[in-house]
C-alpha cells in the first residue's frame, strides 16, 4: 500500500494498522473505535485487552521546499487491559513496533516519526480493573505541491 | 544569541567597554515564531486534554446499553472546546439521587430507546428500587488532572522550540 496526498488519512491509518496488528497479543483486537463488548455485567477478562488505533490527525501545511509541502501528523493508541503490568508490557511492544519499523514507514513517506507522550489512567468496571494507557506519536509526510500557471 | 564585550583604552587613556548584541535578528524571528506556534498549539493542547478527559470519563460510565458513555462528546465551544454529557440522566449518574421505586416498564424502555425519557405507565407490573449512582465525570476530572502536568510540559517544550 502506498500513502499519497489523495489517500493521506485512510492509508496513513491502515498502515499502523497493520503494524500493530502484527504484534503478538495484538492481532485481531486492534480496533478503531472503542468497542463496547464490556457493557457492564457482562464484563469478562477475556474480552481485554483492547488496542484503540485513532484516526490520525494532520496539523496544518507548511513549506518545505519551493516544489514541496510538509505536513505534521499525529496518531494515538490506547491500551485497555486488566493488569498494569500487560499494559505497561503492550506499551513497550507498541514502542519497539513502531521504533523497528522506522524504514519500512519512510518508504512509505511518514518520516520523522517520534514518540510525542504517554498519559494513563486506571478504572474499575464491575469486577474489573482497567488500565488504560494512550501513546501518541507525532510524524511528518511530505507531498508535492500543486504547481500553478503564473 | 551572542554577547560581545571588548573593554579597551581610548586616545584619553580612558578604559571603554563596548557591550555588542549579535544575532538579535534570529530572537526576533524566533519571537515572530512563537508568535504564530502558541495560537495554534494551545488550541492543539486543549483538544488533548478534552480528548483525555473523555476517554477517562467514557471508561467510568456506567453501561447497560453503552448510551451514557456514547453521549460523552467533545464539540467546539467559541474558542474553547467543550466535553459535555449529552445523556439525560447524566446529571442523576454523577451526583445522585434519592433512592426510589419506579415501574419495571421503564426499564425495558430505557433498554430499548435509551435516549427517550420514560413513558407514563398506567398499570405497572410491579415496582423496582433504584439507589445506585456512580459518579464519572469527578473521577475523570482527578485522574486527567494527574496527566496534565506532562501534556502541558510536552506543549510548552514544543511552543518555546527553535
Amino acid at each position: 500500500m502506498t500513502i499519497s496526498k489523495s489517500t493521506l488519512i485512510e492509508n496513513t491509518h491502515q498502515e499502523f494498522y497493520t503494524l500493530f496488528n502484527s504484534i503478538t497479543g495484538f492481532t485481531g483486537k486492534v480496533y478503531p473505535a472503542y468497542p463496547y463488548l464490556d457493557l457492564d455485567g457482562a464484563s469478562t477478562k477475556a474480552s481485554y485487552p483492547i488496542f484503540v488505533l485513532e484516526s490520525p490527525d494532520f496539523d496544518t501545511w507548511e513549506n518545505f521546499t519551493l516544489n514541496k509541502l510538509r505536513v505534521e501528523g499525529s496518531i494515538t493508541l490506547d491500551i485497555y487491559t486488566t493488569s498494569a503490568k500487560t499494559c505497561d508490557e503492550y506499551a513497550s511492544d507498541a514502542f519497539d513496533k513502531i521504533e523497528t519499523s522506522i524504514k519500512t514507514l519512510r518508504a512509505l513517506g511518514i518520516e520523522f516519526i517520534e514518540l510525542d507522550g504517554m498519559t494513563k489512567d486506571m478504572a474499575n468496571k464491575g469486577k474489573l480493573n482497567i488500565h488504560l494507557k494512550t501513546i501518541k506519536w507525532r510524524f511528518k509526510f511530505v507531498f508535492s505541491r500543486t504547481s500553478l500557471p503564473y | 544569541m551572542e554577547v560581545q564585550i571588548r573593554i579597551f583604552k581610548n586616545e584619553f587613556a580612558l578604559l571603554m567597554i563596548t557591550i555588542t548584541l549579535k544575532g538579535l535578528g534570529k530572537v526576533d524571528s524566533w519571537m515572530a515564531n512563537i508568535k504564530g506556534r502558541i495560537p495554534r498549539l494551545s488550541k492543539e493542547m486543549a483538544k488533548e486534554v478534552a480528548s483525555s478527559f473523555q476517554k477517562s470519563a467514557k471508561l467510568r460510565a456506567k453501561k447497560a446499553t453503552g448510551y451514557l458513555a456514547n453521549s460523552i462528546i467533545i464539540q467546539p465551544y467559541g474558542k474553547d472546546i467543550r466535553v459535555s454529557v449529552n445523556a439525560p440522566y447524566g446529571v442523576a449518574q454523577e451526583l445522585g439521587f434519592k433512592r426510589h421505586l419506579i415501574p419495571i416498564e421503564y426499564i425495558f424502555q430505557h433498554l430499548g430507546t435509551p435516549g427517550m425519557p420514560g413513558q407514563w405507565v398506567n398499570n405497572p407490573s410491579g415496582f423496582v428500587w433504584v439507589s445506585k449512582s456512580t459518579p464519572f465525570i469527578m473521577p475523570a476530572l482527578d485522574a486527567t488532572t494527574q496527566n496534565l502536568p506532562n501534556i502541558a510540559r510536552r506543549y510548552a517544550a514544543r511552543m518555546v522550540k527553535k
